[in-house]
């Protein structure tokens, strides 16, 4: 590939580069040589799939930038060698130099973003009457509110049980039952997007919808399709063939005669259904009836034929029928529930991505708002960038286009970047459409002059992982034409692959001793086999113990070219799916391999964060004694059972806690602990914020380290980590508004819940040197030294059994058809072609996924997989990632496998020495005593008397007492009392402006040894001057004022050096004092 | 005083002393504009220090803001609460956002339209030239989306500003013109950053009259050797277009052609030795944790080495939460300026609760929630309180009530009438909040009263952030008592909910070394020690809030502060900060799950030049390895032993006495499981079923066809069609009651009625073999042997027509048949079959699965009669062995454990 095209910031671009090809190194570095060329940041857009990738590329700009800045000369020239750039000249070398420190401090910021993230950028810059809610919040979590819509949808069907909804909903469950109907209704959701889109402007969506599928389908109402059932021509075709049977075969006979009583089915549907089950196998297929000898062969077939014709002519019709039947009753509710859905979200002015998505694709297909959502977000952009293009979906196109051509508007078309590779496009369950990449760089080369370029060189693989890729890859599988063989560019990094023989399940012999005497089981000496335990658990077994010899015995080289010892962390174990996940972790937990699980509510599953939840939940149901009893039992208190029994006996009864009560004295040591920590953790329940109630309990029962010491020492750093893990989620949920402990709770129990939910979000908390098992999915944009794949000759795939068939052209604005659709009821002819081209779709994604699994081995891969689903297979004649990898020739010896004694281990870091004092608590700051209600009196007093020694009377009561910050009831009482003060005779001189020169409050001033000191207020007559502390008790007790006034008296006297200074009390009774 | 500090202050002491030498000791005259008050003390400090004399007569040292507020107006202003109705009325009248949220869209509105004010904007008078206006400044054609952006604030300010009425912005407008033009006082000022434009006016306006003098941090730290790096670094500010005043003076160290290299030569050559190295160093942590750990063992540090005054800066929130809770173990308490809105704290928790458990008609959850408040009955006995929700909250789980005040209420009176005073205060209060519009003041006085009904008040008077919670409720009620607007209880609740998040309450009743502050706090300010917290490129600079209305370009035109000079100011406001304080740690996460974090822009501006110059890259290198072992720990008890797999022995006399079908299954799948549950007599708490599962459905079926066969015990006696309706009228009966509570109990009845006519023509083959019904939903209880009594009930008996004695046990499942096969294949592990058999002396036991069209009888592979007296001698066995205490191992298999309650207990997980 020629670099000088693709990083030209002249050329819009579009590269298909391949896995490991460093598309990040590419997207870079345009993105440095826009800046070279003088491009404001503000004026690059960079559109990432992940958070995380579009972390990444900004941590690799600064890099470069840094190093742009910081390096020789040579490295520099170098550098921008490396990218296209000879021999630039002095003033272009300076702009480079000068790039980091622009960059970092400019106020126009590059935008590197995902989709999600750009669009709530826009959204929120959406016209004000756009009906997108002002101060919108992103819903990330959906399931919570559909759950509420689902109910709230019964609620509307139960208010109205006869009314047409309730109607539909009735033959839905009929048809289909609850569990199918609340996933085919799911499904129409989450595909709310292309129903708006393929209803935009109907008015009344679902009524047009149903009669675009009727004429789509052909379903004339009017028509029976089993009338010809009725026809003359038929019956006697019918009897026909029945008599000609008659002359047959007994079989023959028997035939003949249940056509004769299909033939007598008084009822339609009967009598259709009898014809066909006579003709027909079992599984639907047409018997295969042969004529005899001595029959009329020809006149046989025809007869046969005939009948199959028509009925299987009435067959399509009545399948289309159904289909229609189910639209008809499937998108009536699936708009109501969307109704319900849509209005929960507006009430607390929510939108999740797709509303997001949408209409931002709404608004800028309006012309108006696209230009003032392009006007009005502070960034132009002159550059965009788009990565893992094949990932897109064709609204998010649609959304680019229209802001392409809103440029235009502005007058400021884009250079256009565009990355991908279809190969790897895995995300059709987010409606992304590889095929819109051809359509894309189609269009890119047409309107925008775009230069199109491949790059089939891979920086990542070893060179035997990329003969594994080409071996399978080459011929082309099941669609996978845009292949092109794959070249190393690291060519002497040692590789390995691996295929493992398939884990057999033996048929036990145990099996086959039923016939003995029959022999039970004694539970309590004997533990029942692990007996399911088939083919899978092998592989599992297989797995664990390999696994376990590779970090014992292989090297890997990292990116520096050292090589060390191979450990857990090295290893990526993939899977195609989570189903039997369980499985394999379980066998890695035998073996003690540390592993970071991708089993979503992974974390909350875990026993110690059930513990802490049961914890939790005893905090605030004191009778729940099935969690008080974990509590206890957990490392947090380590009760043994005999306490547990303890507890049990106690003759008293009631709830476990009050018995815990009652043996704080007697019981064991793990008891009265456990007491003494319990009771006090429920005192603190009631108030302190749930982080803060977790960090007191982590520390004050020593849960890290309890828990660190009963586990074993390969699970400590998971422990751990997940422990730290729950504590950050009640650290977000605290900065929520309302906190409660039920109610985190029951927000843990929502997230248990929902699975699925929000598949961009990372993994809670970080483990060092473990094992990391994915999804493919997952894996996306990862890669490690060596993977395994997993389970990989499962050929079954979890089609969705009830959902929505789309066709949506790449460049058509709307889809072209959309209709639901069940297994129930067979899918007809005329929708045949689409279900086929989404199996085709469907097939070449599997390619793609395996794809993407092959190549994110660096040095080795491992393909293992269980004999579970041989038969099955064979039968359906599709070949396995497992088949297909072990068809290659591999060859033998493995270059990883080596002394590893000399390697370098992974180091581990030093602890450093600690300072003991640091392990002890250093009390520091207090708490002032709680102020009485009397001392707050006189500060209120206080401030009243300074307002109105400074303002004057007249002041406005309602505001000095706002002020003053005085309670309502509070301020009548201290008016009068200030007022009464004031007017005291014997404080006249002081108060009055008339008797003295001049006075000041709360008069600040400085000591020699640099104290600031106030005097409440300071007098100043001809000869004296009077300093007057304010004083709200009211004993006259003058002597613990005694040296605070020498001081202001010392200090005064230094300033009034030729004036008497007199101090003085004054006493909120009005009492004067002098000292 | 610290001695970066010291040198700025003294040249401002001792400018201040020069020019009024003559005054002292009394410089009253003088007025000393501070940033905050924390620089008060030492300034004064370092006046003294400089005079020399034995006391001074301190300058006015005051706020801007307090000295404008000291200006008395005559006209009275208007509180924002009442401004915020008014414009929500003109906003409804105008009826243009139909379904929004009109008090978003007002705050909005007055936030910027007392930025207007506050910046001096006019306004156009004619609507078309403020369009026209727009129009150049976000250069694009007008279209309807600008037009109505212009109409709208355009056509609002000028009702708005119609009435003539004094808000916040006006007056002190009107104040710091009034002190302008009564200006005698020589001024002096402090500053660190760029003065916005309103006080930018007032000391020119002052300066006309009266001496004004500016002391700018940043022109003072250019100077300073000590800040070479720093400047060099970031001190070439792009104050872009916000022009400023006061010249600057930018040596040429800081010139802006300068590149990173040589910058970084000429700082070598001037100053060898790096004087920030000293001073700041940085933290990069993976993740949260690691930072929060860092940052307080850096504060304690700090502590130990004898600093007394530590700011942390909290950049990131969360962090600082975490600091302070990390802290607190160390019983190092924390002050915290920075303070929380009032909206993330239990005491608006209970307020909100109660709303929610009005709006939702006590929704069980909401209730609950609401009565387990600490704030709620407060005046009475605290233990009376939570005894009271425990007894409700074990009533409804048992009943399974979901909602509705008045079910709660029958509830009480029918079980348990302790609960009915609480109960009829929870009716009393909320009669009082069943109106359906009332005025703003209206609904706080009832919101008031019914809190004063529930005991609320005094919980939340004894409380801080509860006494301002309260007053805050006061003073809005009061503000607003003349506004006559009404409004529905959704509206009212939403306005409340913006008021809470827009106050703030900060506990300052703590006196400590350590305290949490924000940057723009510490203006001027010194500290000891100074921990950075949370500088990652999304935390500092802070994103200012993105303001609805315009964008920069236009808030540039129009006056307005742009987005720039909020980052110019906190990048002012970070040089102060490393200008000020000579012991700096920034911590960030360079890693934060997993994914890269960016370091802020500034540090790693700082970090670059300074490893260039000086080979230093600022990284704190001790930290990390010292956090595992600075941990405060209590008093470490004796450390548990490694888990291992649980197998009490139980004394004889614990041996349960009786045993069911399912706890003989419990057995023997794992005899933990069974210790736990029978011993122990362990249950999971009942749950409120809110919709409806699985095991309802069974429950029904079971009682639709004991009534069946009570009804019909001979089928073949009937047509099949009045077979089906009999069953039909039975299962709607049954169902009845679930139908009209929940919509979807209709499915769960539709797929019932799917399996009926199998189920009849199941039963019909039944008895064409011969089979009788005999009996349905039987209890027994039946002794086995000294000590040990078999219980249970049986779903139904069959009999044989010719034998009576020939009996069949039957037990609906509703489960597909294969799965009931599976169970059935491996003698002695699933026992009820057998057990049955047993009790009622069967030769033949079924399940009989039900499941949609299917209806199928599945029976035990083996002989029933042996294999019920294989079953019943094994338990004898196991409950001998259990009297002569042996071991009750937890050995289920993962199939079992992976549905057992009991995984807490015997903690598998750990051992396995
Ligand atoms: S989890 Fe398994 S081992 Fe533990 S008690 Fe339950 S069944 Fe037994």
């Amino acid at each position: 590939m020629d670099n000088r095209i693709a990083l030209d910031p002249k050329n819009s671009i579009v590269v298909e580069a391949c896995a490991g090809s460093g598309k990040t190194w590419l997207l870079v570095s345009r993105i440095v040589r826009l800046l070279l060329a003088g491009v404001a940041p503000g004026e690059i857009l960079a559109i990432t799939f992940t958070r995380k990738a579009a972390q990444e590329m900004q941590a690799r700009l600064h890099d470069w930038l840094h190093l742009l800045a910081s390096a020789d000369d040579e490295t520099v020239r170098n550098f921008l060698r490396e990218r296209a750039l000879a021999d630039v000249d002095v003033q272009t070398f300076a702009r480079a130099r000068g790039l980091y420190r622009d960059f970092l401090l400019s106020s126009s910021s590059i935008t590197i973003s995902t989709f999600h993230g750009w669009f709530m950028q826009i959204i929120q810059r959406a016209p004000l009457n756009a009906d997108v809610p002002v101060g919108l919040q992103l819903l990330e979590r959906t399931s919570a509110l559909r759950e509420e819509a689902w109910d709230a949808l019964a609620d509307s069907l139960r208010a109205a049980p006869e009314g047409e909804l309730a109607q539909q909903m009735q033959w839905l469950l009929n048809a289909i039952g609850l569990h199918n109907t609340r996933a085919l209704l799911e499904n129409f959701l989450s595909k709310r997007a292309e129903w708006w889109a393929y209803t935009l402007g109907r008015e009344d969506a679902v009524a047009w919808a149903l009669e675009e599928l009727r004429s789509e389908l052909q379903v004339d109402e009017d028509e029976d399709p089993l009338g010809a059932l009725l026809e003359e021509d038929f019956d006697l075709t019918v009897q026909a063939f029945a008599s000609l049977l008659q002359s047959g075969t007994e079989a023959q006979q028997k035939l003949a005669k249940s056509l004769d009583d299909a033939r007598a089915q008084q009822e339609l549907q009967a009598r259709f259904d009898a014809l066909f089950d006579v003709l027909h196998t079992g599984k639907g297929e047409p018997r295969k009836l042969k004529a005899n000898k001595g029959q009329d062969a020809e006149h046989y077939a025809n007869l046969f034929a005939g009948i199959l014709e028509v009925l299987h002519h009435m067959q399509d019709a009545l399948a289309e029928r159904a289909a229609l039947r189910l639209n008809q009753a499937g998108l009536r509710c699936g708009v109501a529930f969307l109704q319900h859905y849509q209005q929960l979200k507006l009430r607390q002015q929510l939108m999740d991505f797709t509303d997001v998505e949408w209409q931002v694709a709404r608004l800028l297909k309006q012309s108006d708002s696209a230009e003032y959502m392009q006007y009005k977000l502070d960034s132009r952009y002159k550059h965009v960038l788009l990565d893992e293009f094949q990932d897109t979906n064709p609204l998010q196109w649609q959304i680019l286009q229209a802001w392409f051509e809103a440029s235009v508007a502005a007058e400021a078309r884009p250079k256009i970047f565009v990355v991908g590779d279809p190969k790897q496009s895995i995300y059709r369950f987010r409606r992304a459409d590889s095929r819109l990449f051809g359509e894309v760089s189609q269009f890119l080369q047409h309107e925008f002059d775009a230069h199109f370029l491949s790059q089939n060189e891979t920086r990542r693989n070893a060179p035997a992982v990329l003969d594994a890729v080409n071996g399978v890859f080459a011929s082309h599988p099941e669609g996978f034409v845009d292949f092109e063989i794959h070249i190393a560019h690291h060519k002497n990094l040692p590789g390995h692959v691996e295929v493992l023989p398939l884990a057999m399940h033996e048929a036990s012999a145990a099996a086959t001793a039923g016939e003995e005497k029959l022999r039970l089981r004694n539970p309590l000496i004997e533990a029942r086999g692990e007996d399911e335990s088939g083919a899978r658990e092998l592989e599992a077994a297989q797995f664990a113990a390999h696994i376990a010899a590779i970090v014992a015995t292989w090297t890997v080289l990292d990116a520096d070219g050292t090589q060390r010892r191979a450990s857990w962390g090295d290893i990526m174990v993939l899977v195609r799916k989570r189903t039997h996940l369980r499985v394999y972790e379980a066998a890695l937990r035998t073996h003690n391999i540390p592993f970071i699980t991708s089993r979503r509510g992974g974390l909350l599953d875990t026993l110690e964060a059930e513990d802490i939840q049961a914890l939790l939940a005893f905090l605030i149901t004191p009778f729940a004694d099935l969690q008080l009893a974990q509590t206890l039992r957990s490392p947090m208190f380590s009760c043994s059972d005999e306490d547990l029994v303890q507890l049990a006996q106690d003759a008293e009864e009631g709830s476990w806690w009050t018995r815990l009560q009652r043996c704080a004295d007697t019981g064991s040591a793990a008891l009265q602990r456990a007491h003494h920590l319990l009771q006090d953790w429920l005192q603190r329940a009631d108030k302190l914020p749930v982080h803060d109630l977790l960090d007191h309990i982590y520390f004050s029962a020593d849960v890290p380290q309890r828990y660190a010491a009963v586990v074993p020492e390969v699970m400590r750093a998971t422990v751990h980590a997940n422990l730290q893990a729950f504590m950050e989620i009640a650290l977000d949920v605290d900065g929520g508004r309302y906190p409660s402990l039920p109610r985190f709770l029951a927000e843990l129990r929502e997230l248990r819940a929902a699975e699925n939910e929000s598949p961009d979000e990372g993994r809670v908390g970080e483990v060092g040197n473990a094992l990391r098992i994915y999804t493919v999915h997952e894996a996306k944009g990862l890669e490690a030294p060596i993977v395994w794949l997993l389970d990989a000759n499962d050929t079954r795939s979890v089609a969705d059994s009830y959902g929505v068939l789309l066709d949506w052209p790449t460049n058509n604005p709307r889809p072209a058809h959309f209709s639901l659709y069940s297994t129930q009821s067979a899918h007809g002819k005329q929708r045949l072609p689409l279900f086929e081209a989404e199996q085709d779709y469907a097939r070449r994604e599997g390619m793609n996924l395996l794809y993407v699994a092959i190549t994110r081995a660096r040095q080795a891969l491992i393909v293992s997989g269980n004999g579970k689903n041989a038969e099955t297979e064979q039968q359906n004649k599709i070949l396995s990632w497992y088949d297909r990898i072990a068809q290659l020739q591999i060859p033998c010896g493995n270059p990883l496998l080596q002394d590893n004694s000399e390697a370098t281990p992974i180091k581990s870091h030093a602890a450093a020495e600690v300072n003991a004092a640091l392990q002890r608590p250093f009390p520091t700051g207090k708490r002032s005593d709680n102020v009485t209600l009397e001392q707050r009196r006189g500060t209120w007093l206080h401030a009243l008397l300074q307002h109105l020694t400074t303002f004057g009377v007249i002041a406005d009561q309602v505001v000095l007492q706002a002020q003053c910050g005085i309670p309502l009831d509070e301020m009548g009482a201290l008016w009068r009392q200030a007022q009464q003060l004031l007017a005291q005779p014997a404080l006249q001189r002081f108060f009055d402006a008339q008797h003295y020169l001049s006075a000041a409050n709360e008069m600040p001033y400085v000591n020699a040894r640099g104290e600031l000191k106030r005097i409440d207020r300071l007098v100043e007559f001809e000869n004296e001057v009077w300093v007057l502390d304010y004083k709200t008790g009211a004993t006259p007790d003058r002597a613990p004022y005694r040296a605070q006034m020498s001081e202001y008296r010392s200090a005064m006297q230094s300033i009034y050096a030729g004036k008497a200074v007199r101090c003085a009390l004054v006493f909120a009774d009005g009492t004067l004092s002098e000292i | 005083m610290h001695t970066a500090a010291a040198v700025f202050f003294d040249s401002v002491a001792a400018a201040i002393l020069a020019r009024h030498a003559r005054e002292l000791p009394d410089l009253r005259r003088v007025v000393v504009l501070l940033p905050n008050y924390h620089v008060a003390q030492p300034l004064a400090q370092h006046l003294a220090r400089a005079a020399q004399l034995p006391a001074v007569l301190l300058p006015q040292l005051i706020t801007l803001n307090d000295w404008a507020q000291s200006v008395a107006l005559t006209q009275s202003v208007t509180p924002d609460s009442c401004r915020a109705t008014i414009l929500y009325q003109a906003l409804r009248a105008r009826n243009w956002f139909p379904d929004a949220d009109l008090w978003g869209i007002a705050a909005e509105l007055l936030s910027l339209l007392d930025e207007l004010t506050r910046h001096h904007v006019p306004l156009p008078q004619s609507e078309e030239d403020f369009l026209a206006q727009l129009e150049r400044a976000y250069q694009a054609k007008r279209n309807t989306a600008m037009q109505f952006e212009a109409r709208v604030v355009h056509e609002l300010w000028y009702a708005m500003n119609a009435s003539g009425e004094l808000d916040a912005a006006r007056a002190m407008q009107q104040r710091l013109a009034q002190l302008a033009l009564q200006a005698k006082a020589p001024l002096y000022v402090l500053l660190a950053s760029d003065l916005a434009r309103p006080e930018r006016r007032f000391l020119q306006a002052y300066g006309e009259r009266a001496e004004v003098t500016i002391f700018d941090l940043r022109e003072m730290a250019v100077r300073e050797p000590a800040c070479a790096v720093v400047y060099a670094a970031l001190g070439q500010l792009d104050r872009g277009n916000i022009k400023q005043g006061w010249g600057e003076n930018v040596d040429d160290v800081h010139a802006p052609a300068m590149q990173l290299r040589e910058q970084a030569a000429q700082l070598r050559e001037h100053f060898p030795r790096s004087a920030l190295g000293q001073r700041l160093r940085l933290f990069a942590a993976h993740g949260l944790e690691q930072e929060a750990r860092a940052a307080e063992v850096q504060v304690r540090r700090w502590l130990l080495a004898g600093k007394s005054s530590i700011a942390i800066v909290a950049q990131d929130r969360l962090a600082a939460r975490r600091v302070r809770a990390l802290l607190e173990r160390a019983q190092v308490q924390v002050r915290d300026e920075t303070g929380w809105t009032l909206s993330t704290m239990a005491v608006t928790t209970v307020l909100m609760r109660w709303l929610d458990a009005l709006q939702s008609d006590f929704y069980y959850q909401d209730l609950l929630d609401l009565l387990k408040s600490p704030y709620i009955f407060s005046d009475s006995e605290q233990g009376c309180r939570k005894q009271l929700v425990y007894q409700l909250e074990q009533l409804v789980r048992k009943r399974g009530v979901v909602a509705h005040l008045d079910t709660f209420v029958e509830m009480a009176d029918a079980e348990d009438q302790a609960l009915n005073a609480p109960l009829a205060r929870l009716r009393q209060a909320a009669d009082l909040l069943r109106k359906k519009s009332d005025t703003l003041a209206g609904w706080l006085a009832a919101l008031h009263n019914s809190l004063e009904i529930l005991g609320v008040l005094p919980g939340l008077a004894a409380d801080a952030a509860g006494e301002q919670l309260l007053g805050a409720l006061h003073t809005w009620q009061q503000e607003l008592a003349a506004d006559a607007t009404r409004f529905s209880r959704g509206e009212w609740r939403h306005w409340l909910a913006l008021q809470l998040d827009a106050e703030t309450f900060r506990d300052l009743s703590i006196d400590s070394p350590v305290l949490i502050t924000h940057l723009a706090a510490t203006r001027w300010r010194s500290f000891d020690a100074v921990l950075l917290l949370g500088c990652d490129a999304a935390h500092l600079p802070s994103a200012d809030k993105k303001a609805v209305w315009f964008n920069d370009a236009v808030r540039d035109t129009l006056g307005l502060p742009v987005a720039a000079v909020h980052r110019a100011q906190q990048r002012d406001d970070l040089l102060a900060l490393f200008a000020l304080n000579d012991s700096v740690l920034a911590t960030w996460q360079a890693s934060r799950a997993g994914e890269e974090n960016l370091l802020s822009p500034y540090l790693e501006m700082l970090r670059g030049l300074h490893t260039q110059a000086y080979d230093d890259d600022l990284a704190e290198t001790e930290l990390a390895g010292m956090l595992d072992g600075a941990q405060v720990r209590t008093a470490p008890g004796t450390m548990p032993r490694a888990a291992a797999m649980p197998a009490p022995s139980v004394q004889a006399s614990l041996v349960p006495q009786r045993i069911s079908a399912s706890g003989y299954n419990s057995l023997v799948a794992c005899p933990y499981q069974y210790f736990a549950r029978h011993v122990l007599h362990l249950n999971e708490l009942d749950e409120v079923r809110e919709g409806i599962e699985k095991r309802d459905y069974g429950e029904w079926v079971h009682g639709i066809l004991h009534r069946f066969h009570e009804e019909f015990s001979l089928l073949k006696e009937h047509h099949r069609a009045e077979l089906e309706a009999g069953l039909h009228r039975i299962s709607a009966e049954v169902f009845a009651q679930a139908v009209a509570r929940d919509y979807w109990a209709r499915a769960w009845l539709l797929r019932w009625q799917q399996s009926i006519p199998a189920y009849i023509a199941a039963q019909l083959q039944g008895e064409a073999a011969g089979w009788r019904y005999q009996s349905g939903e039987v209890e027994f209880e039946l002794p086995l042997e000294e000590g040990l009594q078999m219980k249970g009930r049986i779903d139904r008996i069959d009999v044989q027509a010719e034998a009576a004695s020939v009996v069949k046990v039957l037990d609906y499942k509703m489960q597909d048949a294969n799965k009931l096969r599976s169970k059935l294949k491996q003698a002695g592990e699933d026992v009820q079959l057998p057990f049955y058999a047993h009790v009622f002396e069967a030769t033949e036991a079924a399940f009989v699965s039900i499941e949609k069209d299917q209806v199928l009888a599945v029976e035990p592979p083996q002989d029933v009669e042996q294999l019920s007296a294989a079953n019943i001698a094994r338990l004898k066995n196991i409950f001998a062995l259990m009297r002569s205490a042996a071991p009750l191992p937890a050995n289920g298999i993962d199939a079992v454990c992976g549905y057992c309650e009991m995984r807490g207990l015997c903690r598998k997980a750990e051992w396995k």
